[in-house]
């Protein structure tokens, strides 16, 4: 449970405030990409029992890259991008054309780029919506199964709530074929902030 | 432009191949590449460039730091941020300790030309 109910107007709020937020992501990687359409899921927002966080994106046994990176400042949050293998390859193919899309140095490096830059469109947008300072730390990568990734993401953030909100939303490629997740996990403290902020509490 | 040295300042090798064909493509000279702050910082003093771009999200020492770090050792040094974070307040802090000039990722190169251009011609 958290310090106080979270309510489906507060999950409502938060759903909108990634569906802007992740909505400047997917410009930017589209600018990036070079490419008109991206599709985007809209965002769901649901509250999950710590146990069965790993679980959220299905299909755990399948590996996968995810890159996170954690923001402080004046609240904690952690974004999460996770691609199925064959979409970072033709990631990596499209900004770096010739290539083979191998998780080699530079394949790897393009991968925690465009992570880099989703994230900081995201947190830009979040930052101008509330008003709060969201400085990330240095991207990190990880190739697994993805229930793996998201536990060690949690573990690392220690989250002590025996539920996390989760806010996630697919996103799909046309010329590239590129589909990915964007996860945003906040702490427990981030979300009462961003609750005040917007007036639900 | 011709003969301007530039010293690159990216944690990944992928922004610093990026920027690096821009630069070559419109006549810079890269001087350097570093992979952090750290590095751009110890470069700097030793390659003396003529401009520095400098990422801000890196290891060991973050861009901003650096970039006031150089600037108390050199008060003309030009140095242009190149950053996926474009948040106002981080905007001002990096021209407030001294950049020229802020890029927000991702960016075009004609971005990249004009600011350079605009800050050591």
């Amino acid at each position: 449970m958290h310090a106080f109910k979270i309510d489906d107007n507060m999950l409502d709020a938060l759903k909108e405030l990634a569906n802007i937020g992740i909505g400047n992501a997917v410009t930017s990687l589209s600018q990036l990409l070079g490419e008109e359409k991206i599709n985007m899921v809209i965002p769901v927002a649901t509250l999950v029992p710590l146990q069965d966080a790993p679980e959220s994106l299905g299909e755990e046994e399948i590996p996968v890259a995810g890159v996170y990176i954690k923001a402080a400042g004046d609240v904690d949050l952690t974004v999460l991008f996770v691609l199925s293998l064959d979409s970072a390859a033709n990631l990596i193919t499209n900004l770096i054309p010739g290539t083979k899309g191998g998780l080699d140095q530079m394949g790897i490096s393009v991968l925690i780029e465009v992570g880099n830059i989703l994230t900081g469109s995201y947190l830009n947008a979040v930052s101008l919506m509330t008003g709060l300072n969201l400085l990330p730390s240095p991207p990190q990568i990880a190739v697994d199964m993805s229930g793996a990734i998201i536990s060690t993401v949690m573990a690392e953030n220690q989250l002590i709530d025996d539920e996390v909100v989760l806010l996630r939303t697919t996103i799909r490629t046309m010329e590239s074929r590129i589909d990915g997740n964007i996860l945003i996990l906040p702490d427990g403290g981030a979300l009462e902030k961003i609750f005040s902020i917007l007036g639900l509490r | 432009m011709l003969g301007k040295r530039i010293l690159i300042t990216d944690d990944t090798a992928f922004m610093r191949m990026t920027l690096r064909n821009i630069l070559v493509k419109n006549g810079y000279e890269i001087a350097g590449e570093a992979e952090d702050g750290v590095q751009a910082v110890e470069q700097y003093m030793i390659i003396k460039p003529d401009l520095v771009t400098m990422d801000i999200t890196m290891p060991n020492m973050d861009g901003i730091t650096a970039i006031k770090k150089i600037m108390e050792k050199d008060p003309d040094a030009k140095i242009v941020v190149v950053s996926a974070m474009g948040q106002k307040a981080l905007v001002i802090e990096a021209l407030n300790s001294g950049a020229k000039d802020f890029i927000v990722k991702p960016f075009q190169p004609d971005r990249i030309v004009e600011a350079l251009q605009k800050v050591i011609g």
